[in-house]
């Protein structure tokens, strides 16, 4: 017989209660797991971009287009080291329904500016001489069975060719991967002159711009002179941080950290309530034998571990069980989503929240029947036993 | 009336002047009433009286589990009302074992893990704990019943298993709460003839509170309180 023997045997003396409240807790931080993926999913890649790359789209929004000639223009300012520039394309796959990533980009600059894409020597250079060359995510590659070399079939959603058709033949040039989780292995990158030669719109123009930094310190500067530029012209700018684009752009579909944070409150202050009853029930229970505990000679201090012992180790005992199981979902559905939401995984940092939750929990919900139990006067509990 | 003048061997327990009041819907209650007792080591005392006479107060006050309102109580010297509750609790924990009408034994823990429960404020090793309260068991008569949980007992077992808890610390005293109250004759004999010998071979000090006449005829002497004073004696 140990303490923490004490307490286990304790937690298992109402079988059918520590298993329902055991199941609550469990189903309560499975959630947990899968509500925070979800966050990261849509959130959680911002914090991982940096301030060195500002970004220039029209001042009206990222539907309207803008010169290409503003590439050079910008390069010509003070500290910026280059530009690069970018087309959305709005790809898929035969049907809309299998959506792609479909972006055009200049030559070898776009892949100067993101270090974060790592594309193989050799492969990069052979996209370099291909008119019709593309550069795909190992995402796609895996999904789709597509290798080097073969020539694939996209449509584009908005970009039809001078034919008429919306079909644009792709010869894979080189599979990309990421070196940084804020990046996505979804998209297939092709090039901008290969677009602009046939497309039957909107030639000549970009949908945004990407700016290098001298210094990144000096951000707020340039994107003031950059918008400066363009100032009263029939395309004006706005120009702001990649990271400051990439938080706006997800607050379009909504605060889903604030909604997740909401949800997953809920549930945890209802996992609180339950928790609290139950140790509330099991203490009520046991006043007598907690007051011949101290008869024995346990200290009221000793009582109050006891309980708050129960209460954590309750609580862990479910998280832990929750928390795996989660991380387990959480990976099988980052396999199945990673077309739609490439960033949900369960990272390191909600696993440690969700402990350091789970630890709170149970402290919170043994707190009160264990000061309780630690108040309790012996020869009151003994003579109403 | 009071004891002071039956001291004949080292006092273990001195009681002096114990008055005990409870409040109770505004009105005051003396359970115990300037009271002087002595209880020399080795002694088996018992006490007798009506419900609501003192005798169970008096034995919560020498156990440390309640306070007098005001008096004193000596333990070999010292003085319970100097001690703070977490003292009190480790001085229990060394030198009281208390044996409850009811058991009180955990249910869901077997016979040598509820002996071993005192065992976890020692500072033993695990297999020391166990050593000690197998050897509890058998000195109480329950070596096969070591890994029986209290449901699996009787109801004679199950106040043995209390009687090994309580001496599995080796206490210098013994304090017995109506130790044959929830017991058929024959297993109240049993443990009265335990008791007998934890004080004749062992050298336990018991104090044993008994509405039963034929259980307060073991001990060495009787006391018999009425309203909270010691009304009279009888040795055996």
């Amino acid at each position: 017989m140990t303490t923490s023997g004490l307490m286990w045997a304790n937690l298992w003396r109402r079988k059918t209660r520590t298993v329902v409240t055991l199941l609550s807790i469990f189903v309560a931080f499975v959630l947990f797991a899968v509500l925070a993926a979800t966050r990261q999913a849509f959130v959680g890649g911002v914090d991982l971009i940096g301030n060195e790359r500002l970004l220039t789209i029209h001042k009206s929004g990222l539907i309207f287009a803008l010169p290409i000639s503003y590439r050079n223009r910008i390069a010509s300012l003070d500290g910026v080291v280059s530009v690069s520039i970018g087309v959305w394309m709005q790809g898929y796959f035969q049907e809309p329904k299998n959506f792609t990533p479909l972006i055009a980009v200049d030559n070898d600059a776009y892949f100067q500016m993101y270090r974060e894409i790592a594309v193989p020597p050799e492969q990069m250079a052979v996209w370099q001489k291909e008119r019709t060359g593309a550069i795909i995510g190992k995402s796609v590659a895996a999904r789709r069975g597509w290798k080097v070399g073969d020539t694939v079939p996209l449509r584009s959603g908005i970009y039809r060719r001078e034919s008429g058709d919306n079909t644009w033949e792709l010869k894979i040039s080189g599979i990309y991967d990421v070196t940084n989780k804020a990046f996505d292995t979804e998209s297939v990158m092709v090039h901008f002159d290969y677009l602009d030669e046939a497309r039957t719109f909107g030639r000549d123009t970009v949908g945004w711009l990407i700016v290098k930094l001298k210094d990144p310190s000096q951000a707020a500067r340039v994107a003031k002179d950059i918008d400066a530029l363009f100032a009263n012209s029939p395309r004006e700018t706005k120009t702001t941080s990649e990271k400051a684009f990439a938080e706006s752009f997800t607050s379009q579909v909504g605060d889903v950290g604030a909604i997740v944070t909401y949800v997953v409150s809920a549930v945890l202050l209802s996992m609180l309530i339950v928790i609290a009853s139950t140790m509330g029930q099991a203490v009520h229970e046991r006043t007598a034998e907690l007051a011949v505990l101290k008869a024995i000679g346990f200290s009221a201090r000793n009582v109050l571990f006891l309980v708050l012992g129960e209460s954590l180790l309750l609580t862990m005992f479910g998280a832990a069980l929750g928390l795996g199981l989660g991380y387990t979902v959480c990976r099988t559905l980052a396999g199945q989503l990673t077309q739609y939401m490439p960033a949900f995984w369960f990272t390191t940092e909600a696993l440690l929240i969700g402990i350091a939750l789970a630890l709170s929990l149970g402290l919170l919900a043994g707190a009160w029947p264990a000061a309780r139990a630690m108040r309790m006067r012996m020869v009151d509990a003994l003579r109403e036993a | 009336m009071n004891d002071s003048n039956a001291v004949t061997a080292e006092t273990l327990v001195r009681a002096s002047g114990i008055t005990k009041t409870y409040r109770r819907g505004g009105e005051s209650i003396n359970v115990l009433s300037g009271l002087m007792l002595d209880v020399p080591r080795g002694d088996f005392l018992a006490l007798m009286g009506p419900s609501g006479s003192g005798k169970s107060t008096l034995l919560n006050l020498i156990g440390g589990i309640d306070r007098a309102t005001s008096g004193s109580i000596e333990f070999a010297g010292r003085r319970l009302e100097d001690m703070n509750e977490s003292e009190l609790a480790r001085w229990r924990a060394r030198h009281v074992g208390f044996i409850f009408q009811m058991h009180h034994l955990l249910p869901m823990l077997t016979a040598q893990d509820n002996v071993e429960l005192p065992l976890l404020l020692t500072g033993f090793p695990g297999a020391e704990r166990r050593r000690r309260a197998a050897a509890a068991l058998k000195l109480v008569g329950l070596a096969d019943r070591v890994k029986h949980k209290p449901a699996e007992l009787s109801g004679g077992q199950e106040q043995r298993v209390g009687v090994a808890r309580a001496i599995v610390t080796d206490p210098d005293i013994l304090l017995c709460d109506e130790p044959t109250g929830d017991l058929d004759r024959k297993a109240g004999d049993a443990i009265l003839d335990l008791l007998q010998a934890l004080n004749g071979e062992h050298g336990k000090t018991i104090v044993m509170v008994t509405h039963d006449p034929h259980a307060a005829v073991r001990a060495k002497r009787t006391l018999y309180f009425d309203q909270g004073v010691l009304v009279t004696q009888a040795a055996m």
